[in-house]
């Protein structure tokens, strides 16, 4: 029965695309389908493929093995308004069957995979724009609407969110509250929960309440972040502001990772504000040299081996791949040796947003600040190269694991006392048996994420797994050493869930106790956080 | 034996045993002691000198099914006893006043939650670093008062509230447990446990501590005071600054009355007031200025001298003055969009009042809303009443009380305020019939 429980969560089997008949499934079906409308209630094959697991790169591995429907759930449903949530809800509460809220299933953790089955609960037609307050910057909206239509009617009213992850194009508004996500201009606007005033819940008994800000406690605070597992969350007040389209950039190169890092540091500790602040580390910026190829964003290693093997015949690619990730941590040894001849040290881009006469006095400020740090000025290309391709090569990761390979990307914090020794312990962790670029981005006063872009190959999907986890395993045993946090924004779901009692240590009961309190019988997203 | 006495003897088992946990000397059931604590009317009251040695108290108190009630500076009113039988222990948190890190690599400091805002203040200054711009009015309450109770007063546009500029916390729970929330920029693993405990006063446990983020001292403050021919173009003009990304460190507007109050008679009319301190590096603290002169004269405004602006600043910055100034006050938040609706119907109510009793002023300000104030008691807080305008700080969330029952199932925390508010429940209907 796909509804039963399972022991290891983390590495999913692959069950049988044919569901399984159960009185349960059965009864809610009915019920559902009078709620709903048969046409928006599915147990189809189709269905149930498409929805059987999230972008978490760990799945592809499957994929690439012929196993597509890496976890069906058993239904699918199209909820169109707050009351038919509630609803569906109750219906799956009476027959104890799992609710896992779907956004776009752009998420890379696993969060949004029906692993013990049940309904998965689409939130996409609930898209539209309710209320646009602009003397208050102040918008109403369903929870499923996509990032970038969202953006767009904004834009219109001349405003904007401020909120542009990479996934703009495929990730909602509701998946980035529970999954607590962070866009590329976060050190200016701030992160997800820094936008929110006040949102709508579903609870796990169907009650729908509201959770503002302005309460005492911050109950929303318990809601964002918590990824399906304490209530589905189904509309948003949120803080925009007016829209601002002026803006400069500036690049700079840094011969260590650590004066970059000092720069980013000092600019933020002066209650700068720039909009992009991004740091490549060495090897990140060697991939990233200019060629007639295509140019990276968020990792240039998917970009540059993309480029590199771009033409080549499938076949051959794969072989090429292959060969030289499975022996990776030669390879990382190799180009580490290389490193001080071949270096062109760090590439840094600095930009900034908003009034004209503030923006240049703010930018002006800070590329003092970054040539005091020992900064190189690179003037505005890389920087406005950057910004023309932004989205661009987030989407290059599966045709890297068709080629053979195993990639993903680790995105971790810290405070900057301890910036420098994270990078060090999970770039020696990883690198073993990986090829690792980084990035410095989203800084803070206090403290900045890393992101990490590791590659491998193993032979067969088997120990392409095993191999998978082991990198994740020390890398996130190496975040927690040293202190830092397991997830910047990503969120946790299933590939982190084995890391959130390092992270949290008792306070982990807290959140356990919030998920007895709000959902007592289990039903919202079972075994996703590690609860 | 009769109710009293064995209430006492239950009073002196605990006492022993808190005795044991803290030291004789920091445990008392002395009257001089015990009338201090006012209107919480304590059996005895406790000194804990560390986050254990609460979580111990916690725990030995719910053994004896005692309520604790926990006090910091006690510059605001305790809550009152839910039952009045039981054995009540005011836990006191004037010992735990230290520092505990200062890191300003990060601009990170840790401290206990017995110390008083002033002193952190103090501390920080010698390191050229500063928790925000707070008015100094909060200066005597503990950094575990503010956090658990924050007071509306405790936010600038610089800094945001005082609670988000917290990383992490560390609490004793009623199970004898002491948790601590990990410390990383903007929290991002999971929910922000640390919300559950920021505002909920003690309900789920004892805030025994904070990381909170610091600030370096700016290299300039500017205080700016602009003049305005009503209230309206003074809060456009407030607004317009904001909506420029520009985060004063104060933000204020004064209506005719309260302008009076705080800056004297110049010799001029004063009808509104708008106060930006602006703060930062000098160049940006400069261009912010211009940007602000530019919008005052735009809506009609003018700019008032700079020593009056100095002299405020100068008034603000003494704890003396200020805490004269400081009233009780009734306050509203409002938006912009019906700000001047409700300024109207106001004003309608208040007819020719003048004085104290038509006293209005508005703080903090950010680009979604307002804070609408007088001072309590006033005819201006009575017409707010009569209005209906929700007062600030009484807003409380849904599924408290189902929180509490899981964390707290003894009652041992001493409840704030009706719990037994019914939760705010928007929807409920079964739409499956
Ligand atoms: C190419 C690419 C680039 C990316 N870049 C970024 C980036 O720059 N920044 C960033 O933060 N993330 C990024 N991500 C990750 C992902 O887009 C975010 O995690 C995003 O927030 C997920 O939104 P979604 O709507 O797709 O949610 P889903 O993947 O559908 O769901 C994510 C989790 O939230 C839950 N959930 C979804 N909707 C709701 C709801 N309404 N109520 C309650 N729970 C819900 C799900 O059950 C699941 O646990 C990227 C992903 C990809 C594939």
């Amino acid at each position: 029965m796909t509804t039963a429980p399972r022991d290891t969560e983390a590495t999913p089997a692959a069950p049988s695309i044919a569901a399984p008949p159960d009185r349960r499934l059965t009864e809610a079906i009915a019920e559902l389908e009078q709620l709903l409308g048969a046409a928006r209630v599915s147990q189809g094959d189709a269905d149930r493929l498409t929805y059987s697991r999230d972008m978490w790169p760990r799945t592809l591995l499957a994929v690439r093995d012929g196993v597509p429907a890496v976890a069906p759930p058993d239904l699918v449903v199209w909820p169109a308004s707050t009351s038919e949530v509630s609803a569906v809800v109750r219906i799956a509460r009476r027959h104890r069957l799992p609710i896992v809220p779907y956004g776009a299933g752009s998420g890379v953790c696993g969060g949004a995979m029906a692993t013990r089955g049940g309904i998965i609960v689409d939130l996409k037609r609930m898209d539209r724009v309710l209320e646009v307050v602009t003397a208050d910057h102040l918008v109403h909206a369903e929870c499923g609407i996509i990032g970038q239509l969202f953006e767009e009617q904004l834009n219109r009213r001349g405003m904007t969110l401020g909120h542009f992850p990479s996934s703009i194009y495929c990730s909602t508004l509701g998946g980035w509250l529970a999954a607590r996500s962070a866009g590329q201009l976060s050190s200016l606007y701030g992160k997800i929960e820094d936008m929110v005033e006040r949102i709508e819940v579903v609870l796990g008994d169907g009650r729908v309440v509201e959770l503002s800000r302005d309460q005492m406690p911050d109950l929303g605070a318990l809601m964002v972040g918590s990824e399906g597992t304490l209530g589905v969350i189904t509309r948003a007040w949120m803080r925009v502001r007016p829209l601002r389209d002026f803006r400069i950039f500036r690049a700079y190169r840094f011969p260590r990772v650590a004066a970059g890092c000092e720069a980013m540091r000092r600019i933020m500790q002066r209650e700068l504000r720039p909009a992009v602040t991004r740091l490549y580390d060495e090897m990140d910026t060697l991939m990233a040299r200019p060629s007639k190829h295509d140019r990276p964003d968020e990792s240039s290693l998917l970009g540059g081996a993309g480029a590199l093997l771009g033409g080549v015949d499938a076949d051959v690619q794969r072989s090429v791949v292959r060969a030289a990730l499975s022996r990776a941590g030669m390879l990382s040894k190799v180009a580490e040796s290389l490193l001080p001849r071949i270096s062109s040290g760090c590439l840094m881009v600095l930009g900034f947003e908003g009034d004209r006469a503030l923006t240049e006095v703010e930018a002006a400020l800070a590329h003092a600040e970054a040539l005091a740090a020992g900064g190189e000025d690179l003037g505005q290309g890389p920087g406005l190269h950057w910004w023309d391709r932004r989205y661009a090569v987030s989407y290059k990761m599966s045709p890297m694991f068709a080629a053979g390979a195993l990639v993903d990307t680790m995105e971790i914090a810290t405070t900057w006392d301890r910036l420098l020794e994270l990078y060090d312990e999970v770039r020696k962790a990883l690198s073993r048996d990986a090829v690792v670029l980084a990035h410095f981005s989203h800084a803070y006063a206090e403290g900045c994420s890393i992101y990490f872009t590791f590659a491998a190959a193993a032979k067969d999907r088997a120990s392409s797994e095993a191999l998978y986890d082991e990198l994740w395993r020390r890398g996130l045993d190496a975040t927690t050493r040293v202190g830092a946090t397991i997830s910047h924004h990503h969120g946790v779901g299933l590939s982190k869930a084995a890391f959130m009692s390092r992270e949290h240590g008792e306070a982990l009961s807290v959140y356990r106790q919030a998920k007895h309190a709000l959902d007592p019988d289990g039903v919202l997203n079972p075994g996703k956080m590690g609860l | 034996m009769s109710d009293a006495s064995e209430h006492a003897r239950q009073a002196e088992a605990l006492s022993r045993q808190l005795a044991e946990i803290v030291g004789a000397a920091h445990v008392s059931g002395v009257n001089a002691d015990l009338q201090t604590f006012g209107s919480l009317e304590p059996d005895m009251v406790v000194w804990p000198a560390a986050a254990p040695e609460v979580a111990r108290i916690l725990d030995t108190c719910r053994a004896y099914d005692a309520a604790v009630g926990v006090t910091g500076a006690r510059t605001r009113r305790a809550a009152d006893w839910d039952r009045p039988a039981r054995v009540r222990v005011a836990l006191n948190t004037r010992r735990m006043t230290n520092i505990l890190d200062l890191d300003e690599s990060a601009l990170t400091v840790q401290a206990q939650c017995g110390i008083r805002l002033r002193n952190l203040e103090l501390a920080l200054q010698r390191s050229e670093l500063t928790l925000g711009f707070y008015p100094v009015q909060l200066h005597e309450s503990t950094l575990g008062g503010l956090l658990a109770e924050p007071p509306p007063t405790a936010y600038t546009p610089m800094t945001g509230r005082m609670i988000d500029s917290v990383l992490g916390v560390s609490v004793a729970r009623v199970d004898g447990s002491v948790i601590h929330t990990r410390v990383a920029p903007r929290r991002a693993t999971g929910p922000d446990l640390a919300r559950l405990y920021l505002g909920a006063g003690a309900d789920f446990g004892v805030i025994t501590g904070a990381v909170l983020r610091v600030m370096r001292a700016p290299e300039l403050v500017l205080p700016l005071l602009t003049l305005h021919r009503e209230l309206g173009t003074a809060v456009e003009s407030a607004r317009q600054l904001l909506a420029l990304g520009v985060r004063p460190a104060r933000l204020r507007v004064l209506e005719a009355n309260q302008a009076r109050r705080e800056l004297g008679e110049p010799g001029y009319a004063l009808p509104a007031v708008c106060i930006a301190v602006l703060a930062g590096p000098g160049a940006l603290v400069d261009a912010q200025g211009r940007a602000f002169s530019e919008i005052t004269a735009n809506l009609g405004g003018s700019e008032l001298p700079q020593k009056l602006a100095d002299t405020w600043w100068a008034q603000q910055r003494e704890p003396e003055r200020e805490a004269t100034m400081a009233r009780p006050a009734r306050g509203a938040a409002l938006r912009y969009s019906s700000f001047a609706a409700v300024l109207a119907q106001l004003r309608d109510k208040l007819g020719d009042a003048s004085g104290e009793d038509a006293e209005l002023w508005i703080d903090a300000m950010s680009l979604h809303g307002l804070e609408l104030w007088a001072p309590r008691g006033s005819a201006a807080a009575e017409a707010m009443d009569a209005m209906g305008l929700a007062s600030i700080g009484r807003e409380r969330p849904p599924l408290l009380q189902a929180l509490r029952e899981v964390v707290d199932n003894t009652g041992t925390m001493l409840e704030r305020g009706p719990l037994s508010e019914p939760p705010r429940i928007v929807g409920d209907a079964d739409v499956t019939r």
